[in-house]
């Protein structure tokens, strides 16, 4: 699978800063996932538990509060004030 | 004469302690520098991607009517700003919060929302405008993200309800160690150049060269904007996104003061502690001097004692 640049970011310093190949949050149309090559696009976030995927394979998972979600053409930010990355 | 050597060991034992003190402080805020130069990285960098999102809603014509954009046109009564003063929690950093006071002391603001403990004694003495009911009279250093937030939330509510017209901020930028400036922004109605640093007391080059980067990004910006689509529409968007900007252009304020002050008082403390080490030499030259003009003045006096 394609992988892009990940960034998940709060006030107090990035969460996760790396490649991913999908993440998966809920936006207030629903769930959304994003793979690598998504349009280009801004939404709303809301709480949720949510989880990406990195080139391993490996599942990450984190609480999100409410934020935004901003998709570019080569990456992917994660903004909320309030994202907690279970098991750390 | 013995009396004037009591009086220069007194002096130089002053001065010795207060040195204890300086030097104290310098490491205090050696200390502290690092670690407020990450966070303050940290906070720039969330800042800096909200601010871009911000930004690119700002041009959307969709969001053009919105009170956030457009401002309260057609308000009747005079303007009314809310000037958020961020200023240090203590003293001994040279010329920081009389900076910071100077710029506040330029905005004819209606209510005042201090933060750091400084700028809340000065909004509490009430001769430099109201003390708004929205503040809850932060300190700088223990900041959180979440008092931001909190502190966003009810200035969007207070604003969205006609109580502001304009939302202020008067904080000090930290360039380096060495520099650091007060700069007042604009905040709330956002315009094309969304929060701008409005004055500053930077040289006219550095303002000269910002004038030329901010216009290079908003090329940028605009190419960006026109591609990028907002779901579910640019309106629900700017309400979620403007209390998130307030609140990061808040907390980053903040952190960039914090970071400005720290910096400041390590450079005041450094130049206490080198003039203090001057005045001790000097007055521990002046009492051996004195010690050695009594010592003289006794050999002389038993000299002529035993001649007579």
């Amino acid at each position: 699978m394609k992988e892009y640049h990940l960034r998940i970011s709060t006030p107090a310093g990035d969460k996760y800063n790396g490649e991913a190949v999908r993440l998966s949050v809920r936006g207030t149309e629903g769930s959304l996932g994003i793979l690598a090559g998504h349009i280009p696009f801004v939404t709303v976030l809301k709480p949720a538990d949510c989880h990406f995927i990195l080139p391993s394979g490996e599942t990450r998972e984190f609480s999100c509060g409410s934020g935004i979600l901003l998709v570019e053409s080569e990456s992917v930010t994660v903004l909320s004030s309030q994202i907690s990355m279970k098991g750390q | 004469m013995s009396a004037n050597i009591k009086r220069l060991k007194l002096r130089i034992r002053s001065v010795e302690s207060t040195l204890h003190l300086t030097k104290a402080m310098q490491l205090v805020a050696s200390g502290k520098i690092r670690r407020a130069t990450e966070m303050l990285a940290a906070s720039r960098s969330y800042s800096d991607a909200v601010k871009s999102v911000v930004t690119a809603l700002a041009k959307s014509p969709e969001c053009a009517a919105s009170p956030y954009i457009a401002g309260h046109k057609g308000s009747e009564s005079a303007e009314k700003t809310l000037l958020i003063v961020i200023a240090g929690d203590r003293g001994l950093a040279g010329g920081y919060n009389a900076n910071a006071f100077r710029l506040a002391d330029t905005v004819g603001a209606s209510e005042i929302v201090p933060i750091g403990k400084r700028s809340v004694d000065r909004a509490l003495s009430g001769s430099h405008g109201r003390m708004s009911p929205l503040s809850e009279g932060f300190p700088t250093e223990h900041f959180k993200p979440e008092d931001a937030k909190a502190l966003s939330e009810r200035i969007c509510e207070s604003y969205l309800g006609g109580n502001i017209d304009r939302v202020m901020i008067v904080s000090t930028r930290y360039v380096s160690v060495l520099t650091q400036n007060a700069v007042l922004s604009q905040l709330l109605p956002l315009d094309e150049n969304a929060s701008r640093e409005l004055f500053s007391n930077r040289g006219r080059n550095q303002l000269k060269n910002q004038k030329e980067n901010d216009t290079a990004e908003a090329e940028h910006e605009i190419a960006s904007a026109a591609s990028m689509i907002f779901e579910p529409s640019p309106e629900a968007v700017l309400k979620v996104a403007i209390p998130e900007y307030l609140s990061s252009m808040i907390y980053g304020a903040v952190r960039e003061s914090f970071a400005s002050e720290v910096a400041a008082r390590r450079f005041a403390m450094d130049s206490a502690t080198k003039n203090g080490i001057v005045m001790k030499d000097n007055l521990s030259l002046e009492y051996n001097r004195a010690r050695q003009g009594a010592i003289t003045q006794e050999i002389v006096e038993i000299v002529a004692g035993a001649g007579e």
